[in-house]
């Protein structure tokens, strides 16, 4: 549970610095009159939360093959796109076209721009790891 | 059983006997430990008993409940579960990377990102072996000793 909570922990941060971003690019192309009260600062905090529901709820402690990881993948971004989508134009897509399709493209953006970012630390961890094991080998030889 | 140590002369060679009415499966526990302190383990290949130098193994791994032990080019079964081989290998540097495989940290030439916040190991003849989520933080603690 711990380690399930860090990844999510992880994911959450990512991904609201990112729709916060995302939110930033569309407004500026939509609506770049539109003004808001404070209110609209805690939206990147409960999508970015529920963002990570589906990573939370699917995490698993097993050890799963390339093609189980990529198929969990696509199964959370259609998740995170339908809660998404839904929570923004709550049912009134079609009146909401062009809207619809760049908060689905943001969303998809998002979605890898996480993975992207953890992929890059886990590969700075990676070579960090590599960097000591090195160390290590010497020490002992 | 009794133990007795005894110091005996520089000049002389050290040696461990064990005196016993049968050689059962404890005694043979115990040679094998002892083999394993002296840097050797057991392994079969086929019907014939093979003793393996510790510093030549890449890594083990159990498969439906036996165990192999790899070398460069060559794997052997062992007589141990994959606990006790760990247990054996504790003085070594070998560390558990997942829930089925123990490798040997000298053979290993890197270390890279996989899937899903693992990570790959790349053995010095080529093999990729994985290290789960769960084992990262103990692969981390023995390196950085």
């Amino acid at each position: 549970m711990k380690e399930r909570l860090r990844e999510t922990a992880k994911n959450f941060f990512i991904s609201t610095v990112l729709i916060i971003a995302a939110m930033y690019v569309t407004g500026s192309l939509f609506a770049p009159d539109q003004t808001f009260g404070y209110e609209v600062m805690i939206y990147p905090l409960i999508y970015g939360f529920l963002a990570c529901i589906p990573s939370f709820v699917m995490y698993t402690n097993k050890e799963l093959s390339v093609r189980q990881v990529l198929i969990r993948n696509i199964i959370q971004l259609i998740i995170i796109l339908a809660i998404v989508e839904a929570m923004v134009f709550r049912g009134h897509i079609s009146e909401f076209t062009p809207q619809a399709v760049a908060v689905a493209v943001s969303v998809v953006v998002i979605y890898f721009g996480v993975l992207l970012i953890r992929y890059k630390m886990d590969q700075k961890t990676a070579q960090e790891m590599t960097d000591q094991l090195k160390a290590f080998q010497n020490k002992t030889n | 059983m009794e133990i007795e140590v005894i110091t005996i002369g520089e000049d002389k060679k050290e040696y461990i006997k064990i005196g016993c009415h049968r050689v059962d499966s404890n005694i043979k526990e115990i040679v094998r430990f002892i083999e394993s302190r002296q840097g050797k383990i057991d392994g079969k290949d086929g019907d014939s008993l093979v003793s393996i130098p510790v510093t030549d193994i890449f890594y083990a791994e159990s498969v439906d409940n036996k165990t192999f032990i790899y070398l460069q080019k060559v794997c052997y079964e062992s007589g141990l579960r994959l606990y006790e081989l760990e247990e054996a290998l504790s003085g070594h540097s070998f560390v558990r990377i997942s829930k089925s495989v123990i490798v040997n940290l000298m053979k290993v030439e890197s270390i890279r990102p996989a899937l899903n916040g693992r990570y790959m190991c790349r053995l010095m003849n080529g093999e990729d072996v994985i290290i789960s989520r769960k084992y990262v933080a103990g692969v981390k603690e023995k390196i950085s000793r």
